[in-house]
């Protein structure tokens, strides 16, 4: 498309650009701007100015071209080329390379894709059937056995300590001097206070598993982490 | 490159004023010469600006003098050097009328161009070498 006169130009100019999604566009706005007012300050008129900028189109397929070149660079870092190629490449065949990033290698990442899908599909039918209930029935027990330990070491203790207060030898039958219960006791609690340790631990450790799971997922079909990992564990870089 | 046309190489590059004719009518342009002027287009633009600073419209009036070049695509180029971090833009007020944006070179970018001159230097010369080589076998 040409145009005659500057707004036409700058408007026509933004359409095609937004169209295309193209970033900085008020940037490239302004610059445009710029060389049509110096333009006029050197007597040109608007539609002068208009005819030695050119197509609008043939401009915004270099700003697409850049574009694409760059996010090419950026996917396949240190595949610089070179800069003779991709300018041929990008200006004497418009049509055809229009909207090509140059090195582009499509089939290699929907190959990781598909056996990423692959590999999900595989630790799903693991996970659910299998990893998840043997977890949560190890969490489970766990709790129990933090809880018991607990009760067991308080009563015991509570037990204890009334034994030797109340000197009912006859109605408490332990067989065990007091102090003795009540040292039981106290190594139970103790026993207890690091199963709540480790019960917290495996808890995260849980949470963190099914985390990582989701992860999995979320990457093989749309490439983005989606939660992060609790507590003090590092995430494993996956690239 | 394919299809290298000894005349229009030797018309582009050893008798500037007869390419200059050739490159103020658009059907003047070969596709060769269209495909060139590209390929050297940015070490063109870095080669003025390791001369001194300018800005757009002024850039855009040097090389347009120099070979026929739609103008508007020296924008995209300008942008893309500076993503690249071979010039940078400053900003200067001036009193007659809006700010002007103004482009500079970096380090980088004379580095880059220096290494483009040479290229290009060398392939010329072979080029020519070839040319001249063809003339005497005849």
């Amino acid at each position: 498309m040409t145009y005659n006169t500057k707004p036409e130009f700058l408007n026509g100019l933004r359409v095609a650009l937004e169209q295309n999604n193209i970033t900085d566009i008020p940037d490239i706005l302004t610059d445009f701007r710029q060389h049509f007012d110096d333009g006029a300050a050197s007597g040109e008129s608007e539609a002068d100015v208009c005819a030695k900028l050119g197509d609008v189109d043939d401009i915004v397929k270099q700003y697409i071209s850049d574009m694409e070149q760059k996010r090419a660079e950026e996917q396949n870092s240190g595949f610089g080329g070179n800069s003779y190629d991709q300018q041929q490449t990008a200006y004497s065949q418009p049509q055809q390379n229009y909207g090509q990033p140059q090195y582009q290698q499509p089939a290699q990442q929907s190959g990781a894709d598909g056996g990423k899908i692959a590999g999900v599909i595989i630790l799903d039918l693991l996970v659910y059937c299998w990893a998840i209930p043997t977890l949560l029935g190890l969490i489970v027990g766990l709790y129990s056995v933090t809880v018991s330990f607990a009760v067991t070491g308080v009563s015991l203790f509570v037990g204890g300590l009334i034994s030797i207060g109340v000197n009912l030898s006859g109605f408490i039958v332990t067989g065990l001097p007091s102090l003795a219960v009540i040292a039981a006791g106290i190594i139970l609690i103790g026993f207890a206070g690091m199963l709540v340790i480790a019960s917290i631990a495996a808890t995260r450790g849980f949470i963190n598993i099914c985390i990582a799971i989701i992860n999995q997922h979320s990457k093989a079909f749309s490439g983005k982490k989606v939660l992060e990992k609790t507590g003090r564990k590092k995430e494993a870089a996956v690239s | 490159m394919q299809n290298i046309i000894a005349c229009d190489i030797i018309q582009t590059y050893k008798i500037p004023c007869d390419a200059k004719y050739l490159a103020n009518t658009r059907e003047g342009s070969t596709a060769m010469q269209t495909q060139l002027k590209r390929g050297t287009l940015e070490m063109c633009v870095l080669t003025i600006l390791r001369r001194g600073d300018r800005y757009g419209y002024e850039l855009v009036n040097l090389i347009s003098d120099a070979m026929h070049i739609t103008e508007g695509t020296i924008y995209p180029l300008m942008k893309r050097l500076k993503d690249s971090g071979s010039i940078e833009s400053y900003i200067v007020e001036s009193q007659e009328g809006p700010p002007r944006k103004y482009y500079r070179i970096t380090d980088s970018g004379i580095e880059i161009q220096k290494e483009q001159e040479a290229e290009w230097r060398s392939f010329v010369a072979a080029v020519n070498r070839l040319i001249e080589g063809e003339g005497n076998g005849q």
